[in-house]
This record gives C-alpha cells, sequence and structure tokens, in this order.
C-alpha cells in the first residue's frame, strides 16, 4: 500500500507531515519505524500496574510521536489521555474512570494505526 | 568540588596551540578540529532521537542521551565540545527542567545553548524554563527546516560570543603584558644598584602571588578578588623603589650597618612612598596607591615594631602585610653581601620562630601550611625568571565579568566546564609514563605539554627543536627530520603518524614510540600548521604507545 493510501486509512494527515518532514522517504521511514515503537506497549503496561506517572510519560510520549507523524486519531486520544493523567506527575490522584475509558480510545486507535502501517509498502 | 586553580598556571603549554591554529579569529578557547559540531540530543522517546538524527544527521555530529543523568555524563565527557542540546521537558528520572537546573548551577547554561523540545503549552514550563537560562523553544510537531535553521542560529550566536570573549581577553592580557614588562624593566633598574639581578623583585612578587592565593582561599576577610591578587602582586614590584635615594657606600657594604647607617637605610620606606606621592600623575590609580602603600609600609609589623609609622596589626594595609613576609623569606633565602643563602626550612623556621619581627598569624599560617608548594615555585623562579603571573586570572576574570554583566541574577559557578577540561587535560597527561607535545611550524618550536613521569631533561619550549643542541643529543637530527617530513605529507583527513625512534634518554639509548597528529588551518585549502603527540618509551616493551588507525 502507498503511504497516501496507508493514511487515509489510519485517517491521517499526510499532507501536513510532508509539509514538516520534507520527503516520503523521511516520512515512510519514520512510519514504519513506529511499527516496533514501544511506547504503547509501555502505556498498557504500566496502566496495567496503575503506575500513574509512568502512564503519563507514556501518554505524553505518544501524543508527540503521533503528532509528529500525522496519526491525528492517535494523537486526539493519547492527549485526551496525557491530560487525565497529567496529575500523577507531581504525584496528585487521577480520575481513574475517566482514564480508563480514554485507554479504550487509544487502544482502538493504536491498533487501525498499526494496521494501516502493517501493510505499507516496505 | 573543584577549585579554580590560582595558582601562576602550569598549563601554559596547552593555552598555545589553539590559539594559533584560530590566528584569524582570535583566541578561541578551543580548537575547531572537527567541522561538524556536536549537538546533544535528549529524549527519552527513541523515536523522537531517530527522527532529530535524521534532520539534523547530516550537518551535526549528533550525540543521543535518553534521559537528564545520560545528558549530564555526555556534557561532563565533552565538555564544551557540545555546541547545542535539545532537551526535552519529560524523561524519567532527572526531567528536563531539572536538567536545566544543573545546568545553571554548574554555569554550564552560559557557554552550551539549550533549546527546549516542547509539546508543554502550559506556560508555567515556559516561563520556568527561560529563567533557568533555556536559550530557546523547538516546537513539536518538528519541522525540519526550522530544525535546522535553529540549530544553526543557536550556535552562531554562542560561537560568536565565544569567540568575542577570547578576542577581549587577549587584547586585556597583552596589554598587561606589556604593562608587566615596564614594572620588571624598572624594578631591575632599581635593583640595579644594589648588585642585585632583578631575581629579588621577581620573586618578591611570586611570593606575593602566592601568599594572596593562599590567603584568599583561607578567608574572606581581605575581600581579596582575583583582580586585587593581580594588581598588588604587580605593585609589589616598586617595593623598594626609595632605595635609589641610598647612597651605594651603604645599600652594599658587606658587614653590619651602625646603628646612623641603618637610620638611613630605613627611611627608603618612607622615600619610595614620597617619590609615588609626588608622581605627576596617576595619583587616583589603584596601582599606584596601593605601590604606595606596600613602598611606605612593607616594613611594618604585626606587632606595630616596624617603621616607620609604628603601625599595628591590620592597620597594616594587607598588601603591605604579604609583601613584608615575602620580602623577609626571599631576604631570607637569597644571596646578599652580608650573608649566604639559608635553606628553605631554616628560613621558615625563623619567620616562624619570630626572628624577623612579627606578621600576622593568618599568613604565617598560609606561609606553614604550603610551605613546600612556595618552596618549589620560588626556586622555579630562580632557575627561568620568566614564571610570574600566568595570563589565567585575567581571561577567568575578564570572562566571569562579561558573562555576570549578562546575567540579571548572579550564578554561581561551581562547576566550570573549562576549567574542568584544563584540569582533566593535566591531570591524565601528567599521570601518563609518555611526553605529550605540540608543535607549531613557523615559526618553529616545540612545546611540551606534558613530561608526564619520563625524566627527559627537556625544557617545556624549544625554539627550532630540529636544529636546537638538547633535541639532537636526545633524538637523531634525520629522526626529527623525517617525523616532520612525513607530518606534513599527512592531510586533514588522515592526519595521523606513527613511528618509532632511538633516543639517548639521560646517556641510556632508549626506543622510543612517536603518535603524532598534523594540524591544518582553517582555509579553503589547508595549510600544515603544525601537530600534537605523545612520546612513549617502548623499549622494555612495558610501555606501549597506542597506535591510532588512521
Amino acid at each position: 500500500m502507498t503511504l497516501d493510501a496507508c493514511y487515509a486509512l489510519m485517517g491521517g494527515n499526510l499532507e501536513e507531515v510532508r509539509g514538516r518532514l520534507r520527503s516520503d522517504e523521511r516520512v515512510a521511514k519514520f512510519a514504519r519505524f513506529f511499527r516496533s515503537d514501544e511506547t504503547y506497549a509501555s502505556l498498557e503496561r504500566s496502566w496495567e500496574q496503575r503506575a500513574m506517572a509512568e502512564a503519563f510519560r507514556a501518554a505524553h510520549t505518544l501524543k508527540g510521536v503521533s503528532r509528529d507523524l500525522g496519526f491525528t486519531p492517535l494523537h486526539v486520544a493519547s492527549a485526551e489521555l496525557a491530560d487525565v493523567l497529567r496529575p500523577a506527575k507531581e504525584g496528585g490522584a487521577v480520575d481513574e474512570a475517566a482514564a480508563e475509558k480514554l485507554m479504550e480510545d487509544v487502544k482502538r486507535a493504536y491498533d487501525k494505526t498499526i494496521e494501516a502501517l502493517n501493510v505499507l509498502d516496505d | 568540588m573543584l577549585e579554580t586553580n590560582a595558582c601562576a598556571g602550569r598549563q601554559s603549554g596547552y593555552a598555545l596551540l589553539p590559539n594559533r591554529v584560530n590566528s584569524a579569529g582570535g583566541g578561541s578557547m578551543t580548537p575547531s578540529l572537527n567541522r561538524k559540531k556536536t549537538v546533544l540530543v535528549v529524549d527519552d522517546s527513541p523515536m523522537n532521537r531517530e527522527l532529530l538524527i535524521d534532520i539534523m544527521g547530516d550537518e551535526f555530529n549528533v550525540v543521543e542521551a535518553e534521559n537528564g543523568e545520560q545528558a549530564v555524563a555526555a556534557v561532563l565527557r565533552l565538555g564544551l565540545g557540545v555546541s547545542l542540546v535539545l532537551l526535552d521537558y519529560v524523561m524519567p528520572g532527572m526531567d528536563g527542567l531539572e536538567v536545566l537546573e544543573v545546568f545553571q548551577k554548574n554555569g554550564w547554561i552560559k557557554d552550551i545553548p539549550v533549546v527546549m523540545l516542547s509539546t508543554e503549552s502550559d506556560p508555567k514550563y515556559i516561563e520556568r524554563a527561560y529563567e533557568l537560562g533555556a536559550t530557546d523553544f523547538l516546537v513539536r510537531p518538528f519541522d525540519a527546516n526550522i530544525v535546522l535553521h535553529r540549530a544553526r542560529n543557536t550556535i552562531m550566536l554562542y560561537s560568536k560570543q565565544r569567540m568575542l570573549y577570547g578576542m577581549v581577553a587577549d587584547e586585556i592580557n597583552e596589554r598587561e603584558r606589556d604593562v608587566n614588562l615596564m614594572v620588571a624593566i624598572l624594578s631591575h633598574i632599581v635593583e640595579f644598584r644594589n648588585g642585585e639581578s632583578g631575581r629579588h623583585v621577581l620573586r618578591v612578587r611570586m611570593l606575593t602571588e602566592l601568599l594572596l592565593t593562599y590567603l584568599a582561599d583561607k578567608t574572606d576577610a581581605y575581600n581579596l578578588t582575583p583582580d586585587d591578587i593581580s594588581l598588588i602582586s604587580m605593585a609589589s614590584s616598586l617595593h623598594d623603589i626609595g632605595k635609589i635615594a641610598i647612597s651605594e657606600a651603604i645599600l652594599n657594604k658587606p658587614g653590619r650597618l651602625a646603628p646612623e647607617e641603618f637610620e638611613v637605610m630605613k627611611t627608603h620606606a618612607a622615600v619610595g612612598a614620597e617619590m609615588l606621592e609626588n608622581l605627576p600623575m596617576g595619583q587616583g590609580e589603584r596601582l599606584v596607591q596601593t605601590a604606595h602603600d606596600i613602598c611606605r609600609w612593607h616594613h611594618e609589623r604585626w606587632d606595630g615594631r616596624g617603621y616607620p609609622d609604628g603601625l599595628k596589626g591590620d592597620d597594616i594595609p594587607i598588601s603591605a602585610q604579604v609583601v613584608a613576609l615575602a620580602d623577609v623569606y626571599d631576604a631570607l633565602t637569597s644571596e646578599r653581601v652580608y650573608k649566604p643563602p639559608y635553606p628553605h626550612g631554616k628560613a621558615l623556621d625563623m619567620i616562624l620562630n619570630g626572628e624577623c619581627g612579627t606578621f600576622n598569624p593568618l599568613l604565617l599560617d598560609c606561609l606553614r601550611e604550603n610551605a613546600d608548594d612556595i618552596c618549589s615555585q620560588v626556586e622555579d623562579v630562580s632557575l627561568d625568571g620568566n614564571r610570574v603571573s600566568d595570563s589565567g586570572y585575567t581571561m577567568r576574570y575578564v570572562a566571569d565579568s562579561l558573562a555576570e554583566s549578562m546575567d540579571e541574577g548572579k550564578a554561581s559557578r561551581e562547576f566550570d566546564l573549562m576549567e574542568y577540561e584544563r584540569m582533566k587535560y593535566a591531570f591524565f597527561a601528567e599521570m601518563s609514563n609518555e611526553i605529550q607535545f605540540e608543535y607549531a611550524a613557523d615559526p618553529s618550536m616545540l612545546i611540551i605539554s606534558s613530561h608526564g613521569t619520563m625524566n627527559s631533561g627537556l625544557p617545556d619550549i624549544v625554539a627550532d627543536p630540529i636544529d636546537d643542541e638538547r633535541m639532537t643529543k636526545m633524538f637523531r637530527r634525520e629522526d626529527l627530520l623525517d617525523l616532520d617530513r612525513r607530518l606534513r605529507a599527512t592531510s586533514p583527513e588522515n592526519p595521523i603518524v606513527n613511528l618509532e625512534m632511538k633516543a639517548n634518554l639521560n646517556g641510556k639509548p632508549r626506543r622510543l614510540a612517536v603518535v603524532a597528529r598534523s594540524l591544518w588551518s582553517e582555509e579553503d585549502e589547508p595549510a600544515y600548521v603544525g601537530a600534537l603527540g605523545k612520546i612513549a618509551d617502548v623499549h622494555d616493551g612495558r610501555a606501549t604507545a597506542q597506535s591510532i588507525d588512521a
């Protein structure tokens, strides 16, 4: 699958990324990298253990990466999650119910993104 | 806690070559031997680091750090080799702000720009980062062009700043050198009448500088800045100018002075001071004022039994107190018309026992605690009259002043990178059993920056080394010519030369291994300007020079 098709499938914003990263080669390179990126896995892990500060960091990183690469749905979901988890950074309490729901959103977005990336031409 | 090495700098060799390599740009602090600048990327996400490397990797040498601790380690390792830091906020362990705090506390933030990688739009974070000295922000998502431009501009700004520091420091340095020279000549003339060679003045100056440095380390009571120490040391050269007015018969009388002769001799203190008071110009100048104080009161004593005014305790300006002690110590350890030189131990004992009058107990502590160091440094002055006030004070002082004047809040330098680099270099060099050298091609000069533990007997600086007698006694001339030829035949891309040569070390034949790296000018067609290298004794196969794969 081409880059354009891949991004269309996941609901991402390829044009915007192209403008910033300047070459399709680069965009594709990093899109492929993302397949093996461990940030989501670490988010899942820390959420399961309810290690909130770590979860916040993972969500925050995920938000940044998905934004850099134009994975819009994933970016939106992880941004919301990061906001809810933010108090944990300073050791404060977190709205776990809200976080739980947002985790599901993130998972959905992540799966969709990975699905699209997996059929990207190598 | 690392202390500033305020004593007469021993690393003169190291400072020399970088200035030559960059002679067009004035004295920059580090030689830019690599064209590519180094950027340190600090981010816990491998993806982010990878992206920045991809964007910047062609133009810059990128070093990665996953967290704050690694970032700090990288800066310690590379020092001012890091031209720019790109720093993420959110990381495990030390976060971005905490890294900035370390940078600020150690004063690194003044030399190395830090650009924050930001997804944090919270104004609190941004403000705090600016407070801590962050230079700028790169907002996510990254735009490749913006990243590159920001990096280039920031680095250029800082390197111009560094260059300016260097140029200003050089200027001031030269001026100070000229003044020092004039003062030295003048005092030499004064001493000439006593049959002294001017060494007395140099030794007193060295002692004054040393004692003031130890004193400043010990206590804040006298408020001695490096500038003060420099000034007082310089002024100390004038302490005996009053002797011009004393008749030769008395000055050079070999035996004991009769009481009325001694009274005449004593007038040199007041007379010298008067001469300075009657100068047609310079009355407000600190140098003149200080010289006056020293001249008039360098024979006062702590208990008030000195002359001419019988001042007591700290009524005596500290400048005069220190010169008094320096003067006595030097008089005891030098030959005079009326006595031979005493050994340092004896001189120390006599002073501490009060046989030469009483002194400030703090000063005596300084003398006693640092006796060995004082002894060896003063010896060096005797052997080679050039070891006086080094440029280290001025450059550090100027650099600090410039840096502080750009600051609203004063950040103390707990860990100065430049000082640390110098210290690192000097320490490792001294520990090794190799000689480390620098060579400048034009004029042809060899500088031994570290003798290590090898006892070569070579001086620190040899002009025209290939034709120098001491060198040709040690090495075969054809070997030196061969090394020179091979170095010139290298290129900036392949600068390393490895060879072995026979040498005569303290009368014994030894086999030495030389590894050298040629240095090139920054022009489009680089010219050979010199070399760096090390020499190891491999005679017994015990010491091995590391051969570098070129």
